[in-house]
Parts: C-alpha cells; structure tokens; sequence
C-alpha cells in the first residue's frame, strides 16, 4: 500500500485544485491496481464540495487503472465529518447532516436528466445556504443555467462517464460553493473545430465560450445556448463567484483586476470539465 | 331532384372547404422524447425533425408541451431555434403554434430562443458579406 498525504488548506480555487490533481497525478506513476491510503492528518481544511472532484478523482483511478484507494475513518470522524455528512463517505454513525450545510455528492449518468433535475429542485435551489432573496424568476435562471452546464456534458463531451456534483454551504461567510465535474474531452477539442483551429489551448478556449460564442452555432447548424455567459453575469452582480477549470486552463470571475484576470494555466490538469459556483448570501 | 341537387352541393362544398383549410398537425414533445424533461440538444432535433416535415409539408403545427415539468433551452434551439435559423422566419411564425401546457414562463423563454435564433442568422449573414 502506497501513502499519499494531503496537507495544509484545500480551499476550492487555483491552489486546492492543484493539490487534489496531484495526488491524481502521483497515482498516474504507479502500475494499475495500486492500492493507496489518502491521508488527511496534515491538511488543516477541505472545503466539503471539493468531494465532487476528489469522488470523480477516484473514480476515475479505479476504473481506468484499477486503482483502490482507502483512508483511515477515525482521522476523518474526528476532523472532517463533513466527508461522512454530505455522503462522500459512507458510515453507520454518521446517517445525515444533522447541521444542513451540506448538498450532497452524488452522482448522474449523462442521460439522467431527471435525476439531475429532481437533485436540483430539492437539494440544491431549496437548501437554506441558497441567497434569500432570489425571485422565482433569478431561480428559475439558475436551475436553467446549472441544468445547461448537465446537458453540455450529454452532447459536447463526449462521454457517457459520470457528472458529478456536491456543495457546501459555510454560514458564518454566508457562501455556498456547489462544484460539479465531468470526466469528458473539456472545452477545447469542440471549439478548436468550431473556430478551424483558431482556438488552441485550453485556457483560450475557456475566454471563447466566456465571450458568448457557441460552438452550436458553428458545428450544428443551431443556436447556441447563453449558459456561461448568464451565469457569469449573475454571479457578477450578486455577489459570487464563477471557477472554470477545463483542461489545463483555470479561470476565475474574482481574479478579475488581478494579473490573473485572463486566467492561469494548472500544472497537472485533471480531466473533463470542473465549473465551481460560490453563491454570496 | 332538390335532395339530388343538396348533396351535390355538399359535397362540392365540402371538399372545397378541405382545400382551403390547412391540414393541422399536433406535435406532442413529451411523446416524442418519451420523457417530461426537455432538456437535451438531442431531444430537440428529434422534435425539430417533426416540425421541419409538417413546415415542409405548409401543414399548420401546434406544438404542445402538455405533460411537460421541465423545459430548457437547449431544447429549444435544437428544435425551435433550429428552424428559424433554416428556414424563413416569417414563413415559422404563419405555421406554427403553441400550446404552453403549465409552464409558466415558456412563452417568453420560446420568444427569446426565436430572435436569438433571427439574430443569429442576421450575424452570421453580416460576417459573410463582410468577409467575402
């Protein structure tokens, strides 16, 4: 059995991505069929809906690899219940989240839109993190633009893997952060084709889709949806935030005004698609 | 004779009537996507290929989203958007019609997928002479 330790703050950004990708990334360097044990006695935080990415991380090893990895139960019921309370991990003593900060990790087949939908209506829109004050009609743009991001996944990347989703909610900062990831091609492989090669890079990529294009427009012959671009504006003017992680490129809504305004590139990407929410009270 | 004379109207009446009155077609979406979640881009163009047949045919549409819970707009630019964005938008807006069920806020929702779809074909129409 081979030890990988997590450590220090794994907040959900450009550096607990990082983090979470190179445990992937170490795993990589073993033969298939390695069995590790996460350990998580030296990281001091893990925002809870970083499980979503860390699920589809060892997801991903143990059906691509046959990679098993296991972590030691006593550490997390002591110092990160939130793991057993959104339902990340299993154990009898730990059956709900008695403190409802959390909108559990699960998982949908590309094709259960339903599923999706039921997840959306009664855990995510309706959890107490959600802002107060949205009008049926901000609601109803929401659950159209996160239901958006689920049905790209069935038609532009390319895979029939799991999309996977949780969330965290965190009272005393009045924030709810929900990620959701998919394991299929990111971004770039379909807009490179749209723009005939124009676009590429992963980060560009992002910035194209940002800017209101669609590659529908160019490679279906129909119009394109506004998804990313609605949910950029709406998490501009209520206070919250839009990550963007596709590939190696990694962009941000509050980097703005920063250097990193444009966006960064990771050094050890992940698969798929990662898009990060913090919805601000 | 006048019994003889009756019927003979009646049936010229009748089958004049049947030339001036277009046939009309219901599409129904939830029995075409076998679910009451229109959602996907995939679901659209099945709906889409439905509405291009009856447009073809100049058969009058109602497209009706009864049974419908859910309805996104992926959906409808792969099956509404789709057809603005082919054929003459004018030429849609005389043959089809809607029967918005119980969603609330669809009207509006089809309104905007239209002229983005009209918008869109105005763009593209601008970029290609620009470029020629």
């Amino acid at each position: 059995m081979i030890n990988y330790s997590l450590e220090g703050y794994i907040k959900t950004g450009y550096g607990g991505y990082n983090k979470l990708c190179s445990f992937y990334h170490f795993c990589l360097g073993h033969p298939n069929g390695t069995h590790f044990s996460l350990d998580f006695t030296r990281v001091e935080w893990i925002d809870g809906n970083l499980c979503a990415l860390l699920l589809a991380i060892v997801y991903h090893l143990n059906k691509t690899y046959g990679h098993t990895i296991t972590t030691d139960m006593d550490v997390i019921k002591e110092r990160f219940s939130v793991l057993l309370r959104n339902g990340f991990l299993k154990s009898e003593d730990y059956p709900h989240d008695d403190r409802q900060s959390t909108v559990p990790v699960e998982y949908f087949s590309p094709e259960d839109k339903e599923g999706f939908n039921n997840y959306l209506q009664y855990s995510l829109l309706t959890h107490r993190g959600m802002p107060s004050n949205l009008t049926d009609t901000l609601k109803e743009q929401i659950k159209e633009d996160i239901l958006e991001v689920f049905c790209n996944t069935n038609h532009h990347a390319n895979t029939q893997e799991p999309f996977f989703v949780g969330g965290q909610f965190y009272p005393k900062i009045g924030i709810l952060k929900f990620t959701m990831v998919d394991l299929g091609d990111g971004f770039l492989p379909r807009i490179q084709k749209a723009t005939q090669g124009k676009i590429t890079d992963c980060l560009s990529s992002i910035l194209w889709a940002l800017e209101g294009n669609s590659s529908k427009n160019f490679l279906d012959n129909c119009p394109g949806g506004l998804g990313i671009t609605s949910m950029k504006k709406y998490f501009a003017e209520n206070n919250g935030v839009l990550q963007i992680i596709s590939g190696d490129g990694f962009w941000s809504s509050d980097l703005s005004g920063s250097v990193f305004e444009g966006g960064r590139t990771l050094k050890n990407p992940f698969l798929g698609t990662t898009i990060n929410l913090f919805f601000g009270q | 004779m006048v019994l003889i004379l009756l019927l003979f109207v009646v049936y010229y009446v009748k089958d004049l009537y049947l030339k001036l009155t277009p046939v009309f077609m219901k599409v129904v979406v939830k029995n075409i996507i076998n679910s009451t979640i229109a959602a996907f881009h995939n679901d659209g163009i099945l709906v889409y290929s439905h509405l291009e047949k009856a447009f073809l045919n100049k058969e009058q549409v109602e497209l009706s989203f009864e049974g419908i819970e859910r309805c996104a707009t992926q959906f409808l630019n792969a099956s509404i958007g789709k057809l603005y964005l082919q054929y003459d938008p004018h030429a849609v807006d005389n043959i089809l019609q809607y029967n918005y069920a119980n969603l609330s806020n669809l009207k509006a929702k089809i309104s905007e997928v239209r002229n983005n779809a009209i918008n869109s074909k105005e763009y593209d129409s601008l970029v290609n002479n620009a470029t020629a």
